[in-house]
């Protein structure tokens, strides 16, 4: 495996409402290498997004980092200053969010706001950084890109303006892409050519990504590594085939048993995981998945399982005191 | 009347909206000469790409859009031009479910109050009974009456879109029209409220029209699936027809475009283009088998 460039280790993220206190990201290490292709799957409340608008120095008023740390290409981010922070971000790390329109500032052209990028990171002078922009422009697919240079965001659609985001994000030729839910608002055809100009990207600039999303079956195609996610913590993680074939985790497993399969039967109802998604201030002690688990043992319910190895597939891991199939075979499946 | 006579029927219906700024002079129908037939105790599932005009076809045939053209009935009843008058004891029939319940639930009442509105409206029952009525909804869709008194904050995204459906079925409808219900839930609950669904429909012999982009579910729920492209229903058909010999080029497209949570699958996907000018608009519905139409 090649060097990680980035490495997470104890992160823990801590919300204050009035008296009580959550931790909305409970304690998560992990690493993502050089030129790979991690996908973060999980619901609201899973931490997905929180820790790495903490990564970012991004976090929303009330949030804190309470521990942990974030080295990326050698540098703990959670140390840097404001200064220091902007510059890493746009410059190494680029981001696409879900809203396009809220990203873009719309009293500026497009065209001008690529090239800000450009000349505040690389320096370049206005002139330079506008025909590089264009060029951008024209390699995330956007037709007659001179003309478009000059429109606003709004006269853009959807799709095209998570473009020009890409465009921005790319624009300094960033060691690592983090594109959170970047395609969620976007119809499935356009999500598709989003998915692929990425991936076409990723294999031209020699990037890392992050690909964070709820949308299971986006990360089935486009991850070499998953990484699944519940109230803050990872409950699984490994080669995509792997986890998707052989899931360890009963959330991982219930998950994609929830899904409607082509060939269901009609009138055969869903599987249907039971109970609420969890609440980060009320976390149990144990396993956070134990109360909507049929195959929870009672250990579950006490201590909260730290990752292990899956058999003997390389980089396979869950967090999980149980295994599995022994579960499911004892418990006769979950009805 | 008859039983076979289609509960919802729309018939060549079109929706422009008049711009009122002064560069558009005409604008585009969002809505185009759409006829649909949804038969009682039917699922219609309605797919398309968004500003195709799906969310407001489900509008007009709710009547909560005036139709600029073409014509509705609702059980048997010509409702085209009804006044809110004539339109008042129908809606007790015909009721909504939206996709954010997060938007829809009023942040300072009660929830059980919510769900008793309708009661209040088109119903003679008195408080007790009211309340009697709404504790039973509650258990109708999974949730403890005991939560009547509490307020939305208090509740998930799940069960607040719970709370949202035990009041559109509050008032016995008939027909309900689910506009992306899904759409807004975590996916460890959308399962549990599709089941939802589907079991309401099998106990109160309901009739949806359930739009949404989640194909995988639609192909799941529904009876019928309609492919609306650009104002126009391209495509309709039984679920299983549609999906499995898709005919229209805009279909096939989306088709292939949809994530399946299968990684070989997903590397395996060849992914069609549909490229609108290489296509000729279409004029009309055309059989290519049984009961399964395109638009050519």
């Amino acid at each position: 495996m090649a060097e990680p460039l980035f490495r997470i280790r104890n992160l823990k993220i801590r919300i204050q409402n009035g008296g009580e206190t959550g931790y909305p990201v409970n304690d998560i290490s992990y690493d993502l290498c050089e030129n790979e292709t991690l996908g973060i799957v999980g619901e609201s409340g899973s931490g997905k997004s929180m820790h790495v608008l903490a990564m970012l120095g991004l976090l929303p008023r009330g949030l804190a980092v309470e521990s942990g740390e974030i080295v990326f290409a050698g540098r703990d981010l959670l140390k840097m200053n404001a200064q220091e922070l902007r510059n890493v971000r746009g410059k190494e790390i680029g981001i696409v969010f879900q809203d396009p329109m809220t990203s873009l500032n719309p009293v500026l052209t497009v065209g001008r706001q690529i090239s800000e990028v450009l000349v505040r990171h690389k320096r370049l002078d206005w002139r330079s950084a506008r025909a590089r922009a264009r060029e951008l422009l024209e390699l995330v697919g956007i037709p007659d890109a001179e003309r478009r240079m000059r429109a606003f965001p709004f006269q853009f659609s959807g799709g095209m303006r998570q473009r020009v985001m890409i465009a921005t994000a790319l624009a300094c030729e960033p060691r690592l892409l983090i594109a959170d839910e970047a395609t969620t608002a976007l119809d499935v055809t356009i999500q598709a050519q989003v998915i692929d100009l990425i991936r076409s990207l990723k294999e031209r600039f020699g990037m890392s990504v992050l690909w964070i999303t709820h949308d299971i079956g986006v990360v089935a195609g486009f991850a070499e590594t998953v990484q699944v996610m519940y109230a803050g913590q990872i409950m699984e993680r490994g080669p995509v085939r792997s986890v998707f074939y052989n899931p360890a985790s009963a959330y991982t497993w219930s998950l994609l048993k929830s899904l409607p399969r082509p060939d269901q039967v009609a009138g055969e109802p869903l599987y249907q995981i039971p109970g609420q998604p969890p609440n980060p201030f009320r976390l149990a002690k144990g396993d956070p998945f134990a109360e909507r688990n049929p195959f929870a043992t009672p250990r579950c319910f006490e201590e909260r399982p730290a990752l292990r190895p899956v058999g003997d597939v390389q980089g396979h891991e869950v967090a999980a005191w149980y295994d599995l199939k022994t579960r499911i075979r004892e418990t006769g499946g979950a009805e | 009347m008859t039983r076979t006579e289609p509960l919802v029927r729309i018939e060549n219906a079109t929706k422009v909206y008049e711009s009122r700024g002064w560069r558009n002079a005409r604008p585009a129908p969002v809505v185009n000469g759409v006829s649909l037939d949804i038969a009682r105790r039917e699922i219609v599932g309605l797919v398309g790409e968004s500003g195709s005009g799906k969310s407001t076809l489900g509008r007009m045939v709710l009547r909560l859009e005036t139709l600029t053209g073409g014509r509705l009935w609702f059980d048997g009843q010509e409702i085209t031009n009804a006044s809110r008058n004539e339109m008042r004891p129908l809606r007790k029939a015909m009721q909504v479910v939206f996709q954010d319940p997060y938007a829809a639930l009023s942040p300072r009442m009660r929830v059980g109050d919510f769900v008793a509105e309708p009661l209040c409206v088109h119903s003679g029952r008195n408080r007790s009974e009211r309340e009697e009525r709404v504790a039973e909804l509650f258990s109708t869709v999974g949730l403890d009456p005991a939560l009547m008194r509490r307020f939305p904050h208090e509740f998930s995204g799940g069960q607040r879109q719970r709370i949202c459906i035990a009041r559109a079925i509050a008032s016995d409808p008939s027909f309900i029209v689910a506009d992306e219900p899904i759409t807004a839930l975590d996916v460890s609950i959308q399962a549990q409220i599709v089941n939802l669904f589907k079991e309401l429909q099998q106990r109160m012999g309901l009739t949806y029209l359930f739009i949404a982009h989640d194909l995988s579910m639609v192909r799941y729920l529904c009876d019928r699936v309609a492919v609306m492209l650009r104002g126009r229903i391209v495509e309709i058909g039984p679920a299983a027809s549609v999906f499995g010999n898709p005919l229209h080029p805009y279909t096939q497209a989306l088709l292939s475009a949809a994530p399946v949570p299968d990684p070989d699958v997903e590397r395996r996907r060849t992914r069609l283009i549909y490229d609108p000018e290489r296509y000729p608009a279409g004029e009309a519905l055309e059989e290519r088998a049984p009961g399964h139409f395109l638009l050519v």
